[in-house]
């Protein structure tokens, strides 16, 4: 069964974040198949740059737990990455970028997508 | 067909037409079925026992709620006992907000032993108190699992 978890706000809220993070997570050690996108101003979680919030754990940091419960599909939204200037070659996970139309593709191929 | 919701919105956050307790009825009046409502984020502020529940409500509406006025949770627990919809709250997310609240009892038994037990309080009857495996379990048992944010 395929889950998609979908992201697409600012990362100036961490704990929203972490809930996200914590339900796929979840979700894989079930057993499901699960994928990240990032969209719009999401795309930040995964800037090199982005600056340590105090008293939250960098977006990096969480990011790195996906490798453990064998969450490899992290896509992030080609449009999103030019318009906050961020490279995909660039960015603290591994991540496919997407054209709109790959995004459509890739969620119509879901059974259900998160969007918290 | 088989639905199940996830609320990651509280009420004060909902629209006045209340979105997913509107669809949760709508759904059920059309003869689907509603495996488990999961109350994730501040969608755990939903299933708070009153008075909590109600003064949330009444700082963030914009209708203003008066006393009387039926709460979201009324709301959803009406809908939980009419159509035996179960009715999840996520417990790390409650008890990070302070909805629910844990203590640690003593009691003793009956043979006068020291016993300790772990009480959870500030959740609404009607509503089950788990974690993110019931949201797994509903995803995975629904035809179409609705995020509602």
């Amino acid at each position: 069964m395929k889950l998609l978890l979908l992201i697409d706000y600012a990362p100036t809220n961490l704990s929203r974040f972490k809930e996200s993070l914590d339900a796929a997570l979840t979700s894989a050690a079930f057993g499901l198949q699960v994928s990240l996108l990032f969209t719009g101003e999401a795309v930040r979680h995964l800037d090199p740059q982005l600056p340590q919030q105090q008293k939250s754990k960098h977006p990096s940091e969480s990011l790195q737990e996906l490798a453990v419960y064998d969450i490899e599909e992290v896509y992030v939204q080609e449009k999103g990455l030019a318009r906050h200037k961020l490279d995909k070659g660039a960015l603290t996970i591994a991540a496919k970028s997407l054209s709109e139309q790959e995004i459509g593709i890739l969620l119509s191929e879901q059974s259900t997508v998160l969007h918290f | 067909m088989k639905f199940s919701m996830i609320v990651y919105s509280p009420p004060s956050r909902q629209t006045d037409s209340q979105t997913p307790l509107l669809f949760a009825q709508t759904l059920l009046n059309q003869g689907h079925e509603l495996y488990r409502v999961f109350f994730y984020g501040d969608g755990v502020y939903n299933g708070a026992s009153s008075p909590f529940s109600s003064s949330l409500e009444r700082s963030g509406s914009t209708s203003g709620t008066a006393a009387s006025e039926t709460t979201a949770s009324d709301q959803w627990a009406a809908l939980a006992d009419s159509h035996n919809v179960d009715l999840v709250v996520c417990i790390t997310a409650a008890l990070e907000r302070g909805v629910a609240i844990e203590t640690e009892l003593e009691t003793l038994t009956a043979d006068n032993q020291k016993q300790r037990k772990t009480e959870i309080t500030g959740i609404r009857d009607g509503f089950q108190i788990s974690g993110l495996g019931q949201m797994v379990d509903a995803i995975a048992n629904s035809d179409r699992t609705i995020t509602f944010r």
